[in-house]
C-alpha cells in the first residue's frame, strides 16, 4: 500500500442544487482509519459523502482519493478508481430485479475473470462476512427485512475487497446485536486488510466502538475533527449539545486510541 | 492494477509456489487449479511469495486446500505471515457451510403450471378489483383530484391527439379520394371521411392514445406508490387507495374520453376537409353543407357511446396493473407494458363487439 492518505480534500465546496452546502472543507483521511462523519440533520453529511465517494463532483477545491487526483477525473481512470471504493447506501440500493446473490455477483462478473461457479462461491463468502444466512442468497430484496437489506448491501460493497469503504448510516435499522457484529467486522477488516472507512452515522455506540476520529459537520463547514472523547468535551456549543443529547462514557475509545 | 496472482508447480519437491497479488481482480489466472485439481498425495503450498492478500485471495487459498482434499490429496500451507493467517481464519469462520442450500431451479413443467396459474389468478384478481370498485361508489368524491385527472388525461392530451387525428383524416381522405376521382365521384369523400371518423377512427384513436399516454402513467404511479409504501400510508390514514386514486382517475377518464373522442373526430374531419379542398375540388362550404346529409343521426351517437366503455376499460386495467406491482423496479416496467397492451387489446375487442351489436340492431 502506498503512503498517500486515503482521502485528501482541500478547500472543498459542495452544492445542493443551486445552494452552496459546504465551503472550505479541509479533511485528510488516513489509511486504515475509521472516520465517522456526524452532524445534525440537514448538515449535508450525505452530500459530503457522495462527493468524497466520487458520485458527485465537487463544486470547488481539490480532492485526492487513494493517491489519485479526483478533480475532473473521468473515463477509465475514474472506473479504475471506483473499483477500489465500496459504498453502502443509506437504503441499501440493492438492485430489486436481482436476487441477493446476483447483486453481489454483479461487480465480480464486471471486474474479474472468475468462472460463474467461483463468483457464486465468493459471493456466498461475502454474504457470510456480512452476517447473512445462506438461505437469504436466493431471495429478492423485496422479501428481506430492513436489517437484512443493509447486510446484503454491505456484502455487495465488499464484493471487490475495496481499499476505501463509505457507509451511509450503516447501523440505522439494525438491532443492537447485529450493529455490534457489523462494527466488529469493520474492525477486523480494517486490521487485516488496512481498510479505510468513512461513515455517516448517528449511532454514538458505534462511533465509540470503531471510530478513530470523528468529523463534526455544522453550519456549512467542518467544525472539528478529533477523536470522539476529545470532541465530546468540545467547547463548541453545537457539538456539546449533540453529544450531551445522549450522554455516554467515551473513555473506552480514548483508551483504544492510545 | 496490481500484478497477477500466479501458482507454479514444482513436481520434484511436491511444492506449489503462490506468488504475486492474490487479490480479487487477479485470481482468474489461478482459478483453473482449484477447478481441476490433478495432483495426488501430499503437497506443500508455499505462500511466502504472496505480496498482497485480500479476503478473496484468502478464499482462493482455502479453495485450493478444499479442492485437494476432495481428491484425497493433502495440501500443507507454509510461509503464511501472521496477518495473512488471521485473514484466512476470518474467511474460514465466515464462509458458508459446504452444500448450503442454493435456490432450487423450477423445471419446465412446473414453470408452465405456474404461468397458467398466474394467468388464471390475474383474471380473478381483476374481477375482484372491479367488484371492490363497484362497492367503493358510496365513498365521498374528491373533486380537486377529479379536476386534476381531467386536466392530465384530457386537456394535456389535446395537442398530440389533435395532430394525429388531423393526419389520419388527411390519410383516409387521400386514400379514398384517388379511386373516387377516377369515377368522377369526388364529392363522396365527404361521406367517407365523415362516417369513418365519427364511427370508428375518432373513438379508437382517442382510446388508444389515452391507453398509451394516461394508462401507462396510472400504472407507474400506483405501482411506485405501492413500492414506496405510500398506499399503506394512505390506508393507515383511513383513506382507501381506491377512493383517493382510482375513483378520481376512473371518473376523470369517463368525462375526458368522450370529449377527446368528439375532438378527435372533429379534427379528423377537418383534415379530410383540407385535402378535399386542395386535391378533389370539394370546397369547405360545400363539404360542410353536405356533411350532415351523409349519415344518419345515429352514426354520431354510435361513435360517442363507445367512449365511456373504452374509458372504463383503460382506467380499470391500468389501475389494476398498478396494484399488481411487486417489490422490484422491473415489475413496474413489466406491469406498465402489460397495462398498455391489455387495455389496447380489450378496447379493440370491445370495438369489435360494438360493431356486431350495432349490426344486429341495424344502427
Amino acid at each position: 500500500m502506498s503512503e498517500a492518505p486515503a482521502i485528501e480534500a482541500r478547500a472543498l465546496a459542495t452544492l445542493a442544487g443551486p445552494r452552496v452546502l459546504h465551503e472550505n472543507i479541509d479533511l485528510t483521511v488516513r489509511r486504515g482509519e475509521v472516520l465517522a462523519l456526524v452532524g445534525g440533520s440537514g448538515s449535508g453529511k450525505t452530500v459530503l459523502l457522495r462527493t468524497l465517494s466520487l458520485l458527485q463532483a465537487p463544486a470547488q477545491g481539490g480532492l485526492t482519493v487513494l493517491g489519485e487526483d479526483a478533480t475532473g477525473i473521468d473515463g477509465p481512470a475514474l472506473r479504475a478508481l471506483r473499483r477500489r471504493i465500496g459504498i453502502l447506501f443509506q437504503h441499501g440500493a440493492l438492485f430489486t430485479g436481482l436476487s441477493v446473490l446476483d447483486n453481489v455477483c454483479l461487480p465480480l462478473a464486471e471486474y474479474t475473470g472468475l468462472s460463474a461457479a467461483s463468483r457464486r462461491d465468493l459471493a456466498m463468502l461475502r454474504l457470510g462476512l456480512a452476517g447473512l444466512p445462506p438461505d437469504a442468497a436466493g431471495k429478492f430484496p423485496g422479501e428481506l427485512s430492513g436489517g437484512m437489506i443493509k447486510r446484503a448491501a454491505l456484502a455487495r460493497a465488499l464484493a471487490l475487497d475495496p481499499e476505501l469503504l463509505f457507509l451511509d448510516e450503516p447501523s440505522a435499522g439494525l438491532d443492537p446485536v447485529t450493529a455490534a457484529g457489523l462494527d466488529e467486522l469493520l474492525g477486523d477488516l480494517r486490521e487485516l486488510l488496512g481498510l479505510t472507512v468513512v461513515m455517516v452515522t448517528h449511532d454514538l455506540d458505534s462511533i465509540a466502538r470503531v471510530s478513530d476520529r470523528v468529523a463534526y459537520l455544522g453550519r456549512g463547514a467542518l467544525l472539528a475533527v478529533a477523536p470522539v472523547a476529545e470532541l465530546a468535551a468540545s467547547e463548541e456549543p453545537e457539538i456539546r449539545a449533540y453529544f450531551a443529547a445522549a450522554p455516554r462514557d467515551f473513555g473506552g475509545a480514548a483508551c483504544r486510541r492510545g | 492494477m496490481p500484478t497477477q496472482a500466479s501458482l507454479s508447480v514444482d513436481t520434484t519437491g511436491r511444492v506449489l509456489h503462490a506468488r504475486g497479488a492474490w487479490t480479487v481482480c487477479g485470481l482468474d489466472a489461478v482459478q483453473a487449479h482449484w477447478q481441476r485439481w490433478q495432483h495426488a498425495g501430499n503437497w506443500t503450498l508455499d505462500v511466502s511469495g504472496i505480496d498482497g492478500l485480500d479476503t478473496a485471495g484468502a478464499w482462493a487459498l482455502q479453495r485450493l486446500i478444499d479442492a485437494a482434499a476432495a481428491r484425497q490429496a493433502r495440501l500443507q500451507l507454509t510461509g503464511l505471515s501472521a496477518p495473512h493467517a488471521q485473514l484466512l481464519e476470518l474467511v474460514r469462520a465466515r464462509a458458508p457451510q459446504a452444500g448450503a442450500a442454493l435456490p432450487r431451479q423450477a423445471g419446465w413443467l412446473e414453470g408452465l403450471g405456474r404461468i397458467a396459474a398466474a394467468k388464471f389468478g390475474d383474471v380473478l384478481a381483476f374481477l375482484d378489483f372491479v367488484g371492490q370498485l363497484a362497492l367503493e361508489g358510496r365513498r365521498r368524491l374528491r373533486w380537486a383530484r377529479l379536476v386534476q385527472e381531467i386536466d392530465a388525461a384530457g386537456v394535456r392530451a389535446l395537442p398530440i391527439l389533435g395532430l394525429l387525428a388531423f393526419l389520419m383524416g388527411v390519410v383516409v381522405t387521400y386514400q379514398a379520394g384517388e379511386p373516387l376521382k377516377t369515377f368522377g365521384a369526388n364529392v363522396l369523400v365527404v361521406n367517407l371521411v365523415g362516417v369513418t371518423m365519427l364511427r370508428e377512427m375518432g373513438p379508437l384513436l382517442a382510446a388508444i392514445i389515452v391507453a398509451g399516454r394516461t394508462g401507462s402513467a396510472y400504472t407507474a404511479e400506483i405501482g411506485t406508490m405501492r413500492i414506496t409504501e405510500e398506499l399503506d400510508a394512505l390506508r393507515s390514514l383511513g383513506i382507501t387507495p381506491l377512493e383517493m386514486l382510482v375513483i378520481p382517475k376512473l371518473l376523470g377518464l369517463l368525462i375526458a374520453l368522450p370529449l377527446l373522442t368528439l375532438y378527435a373526430s372533429a379534427l379528423g374531419i377537418f383534415g379530410g376537409m383540407v385535402v378535399a379542398d386542395g386535391l378533389y375540388n370539394v370546397g369547405y362550404a360545400d363539404f360542410l353543407r353536405r356533411l350532415p346529409d351523409t349519415f344518419a343521426p345515429s352514426t354520431f351517437w354510435v361513435g360517442l357511446i363507445k367512449a365511456p366503455v373504452f374509458a372504463l376499460i383503460v382506467a380499470a386495467v391500468a389501475c389494476h396493473r398498478g396494484f399488481q406491482v411487486t417489490h422490484s423496479a422491473e415489475s413496474i416496467g413489466r406491469e406498465t407494458t402489460v397495462s398498455v397492451v391489455q387495455s389496447i387489446f380489450l378496447v379493440i375487442i370491445a370495438d369489435a363487439v360494438f360493431s356486431v351489436l350495432f349490426q344486429v340492431l341495424g344502427l
